[in-house]
This record gives structure tokens, sequence and C-alpha cells, in this order.
């Protein structure tokens, strides 16, 4: 059978030997190309492609922790939008009642103002009102006594004289 | 033991009471106090007469009554004045008087430390002096 095939490649002019040749040299080029170029571009498109999907996964990851930090970023945005609209209202509020409570001092030291100025006045009014009595007190002394002085005469004064030592001997 | 001044004082007090008899001093008493004083060593004797001459006028001004007036005060009413006073002061009086006419009328008497102001020049300025016009 197998010579039946080599008289066939015989006739039709080919060597067999050249064939087995070229298959053999086939074989070991295929061998040295598989060995040093197939294999190490296999492997390093192995490798790009473990790093693209390493990538893939990091950028995925990424992504994802991105997400996570962006939604942690907003919560954390709305906790201290939350607190600082907290701290606003109780500055507020503090602020309100620091003045209010100035406003209240301030009313309070006013009125305290206010009475002691009354208080002033009233002792001004009093003081000159005191005053002028004790003028017109003096002016009324003056003149009953320069009227009478004037106008007493020496009978009046011996009755009051009369009076007097009579009045001081029984009292006294 | 009493110091020597509160010793002449006590003494010279003493001399006062005996130099007084019936309420005021007499000459013959105090001629006596005054022979006394003359036995008495110099020294003691000076610090005593200071202090004794003192208490004298002290018991004059006390028997001292002085009348001030305006116008004239008969003798009846000087005589109830005195009377008065005296009685009230247990011992006879000295009595000077003067004229004051700025007392309008009325009296002022002195007694001693006391002063009786019943003129109307008093009687004005107290009335003054509390407004009471």
């Amino acid at each position: 059978m197998f010579d039946s095939i080599l008289n066939t490649f015989s006739h039709m002019g080919v060597d067999w030997r050249l064939i087995i040749m070229n298959a053999v040299n086939f074989g070991i080029v295929a061998v040295v190309l598989y060995q040093f170029f197939f294999k190490p571009i296999q492997k390093a498109m192995d490798e790009r492609t473990a790093k693209i999907e390493d990538g893939l996964r990091y950028a995925e990851e990424m992504k994802k922790k991105l997400a996570e930090a962006e939604q942690k970023q907003a919560e954390m945005l709305r906790e201290a939008r939350a607190s600082a609209q907290e701290i606003v209202e109780q500055a507020r509020a503090a602020a309100k009642a620091l003045q209010d409570r100035e406003a209240q001092e301030t009313a309070a030291k006013v009125e305290q103002m206010l009475a002691r100025g009354r208080e002033a006045i009233e002792l001004e009014r009093r003081k000159t009102f005191d005053e002028l009595r004790a003028e017109v007190a003096r002016l009324v002394v003056l003149t009953t006594s320069r009227v009478l002085a004037r106008d007493l005469a020496e009978g009046e004064k011996a009755s009051l004289n009369k009076r007097a030592a009579e009045e001081l001997a029984r009292n006294n | 033991m009493k110091p020597r001044k509160a010793k002449t004082l006590t003494l010279a007090r003493k001399l006062v009471a005996a130099s007084i008899e019936g309420g005021e001093p007499t000459s013959r008493r105090v001629d006596a106090v005054l022979e006394f004083l003359g036995r008495r060593p110099m020294a003691e004797r000076k610090a005593l007469l200071g202090a004794y001459l003192k208490m004298m006028r002290r018991e004059e001004a006390l028997r001292t009554l002085s009348i001030e007036r305006a116008g004239t005060l008969d003798e009846t009413s000087r005589a109830t004045l005195v009377g008065g006073m005296g009685e009230k002061s247990g011992k006879p009086l000295i009595v000077t008087e003067k004229e004051t006419p700025a007392l309008l009328g009325g009296l002022k008497v002195r007694l001693g430390d006391d002063i009786y102001d019943a003129s109307l020049k008093g009687i004005l300025d107290r009335l003054g002096a509390h407004g009471n016009i």
C-alpha cells in the first residue's frame, strides 16, 4: 500500500524524500516558531489580557469606590449642611437672647437713670423750695422786724415786756 | 494718792462752799478764806487762789440774771421776774439789765448757762428758722 503511494508520487514527479525533508524542516520551523515566537507572544498577550482585566477590575472597583466616596461625600455634605444649619440656628438664638438681654439691661439702666434723674429733680425742687421758703421767711421776719421797730409804741413795748416777765416767771 | 491738781480743785471747791452763806458769798467768810489762803505755802497758794477765783466767778455767773429788754420794764414786772427766776435757782440773784432795741419787744434773760428768749425778735427768728410764716 505504502509502496503504491510512493510509486504514484514517483509517477507524478514528487520525491517523497523531499517531502519528508520539507516536513521535517517545517516541523523544526514550527517548533522554533512556537517556542520562540508564539509562546512569548502568547505569554505576553496573556499577561496583557490579565493586566487589562486587572485594570478593568480595578477601574470597576475604583468606579464603585468613587460612587461610594461620592455617596459618602454627599452624605457628609448633607450632615455638614445640617450641622451648619443647626449652628446657624443656635447662633441666631444666642444672638437673639443676647440682644434681648442687652435690651432688657439697657431698659433697666435707662429706667434707673430716669429714676435717679427724677430723684435728683425732686431733691433739687425741694431744695429750691426750702431755700425759697427760707428766703421768704427771712424777708418776712426782716420786714416785720422793721415795721415793728418803727411802729411799736413804748406803751406796747412795756406791755409786751410785762407779759414776757410774767410768762418767764411762771414757766421757769 | 490724789494728783496735786485734783487736790487743789477739791480744796478750792470746799473753800468756795465755805465762802457762801445763805446762797451768796459774804465778806466775812471770804475774808476768812483769804486769810486761810495767806497761810498756805506760796506755790500752793497761787494755784489754790487761781482755782478759787475761777470757781467764785463761775458761782457768780450762775447767780447772775441778765435781763435784756426793748422798751421799759416796770418795777412790779421786774420783781415778778426776779422772784420767779430766783425761786428756780434757789439762790439770791445778781440782776443786770440792759436795753436792746433789736429785741423789738419782750425780754431775753440769761441765768447761768440758760437763756430764755421771750422777745418779739426771738419769736420771729424761731418762726423764720422753721419756715412757719
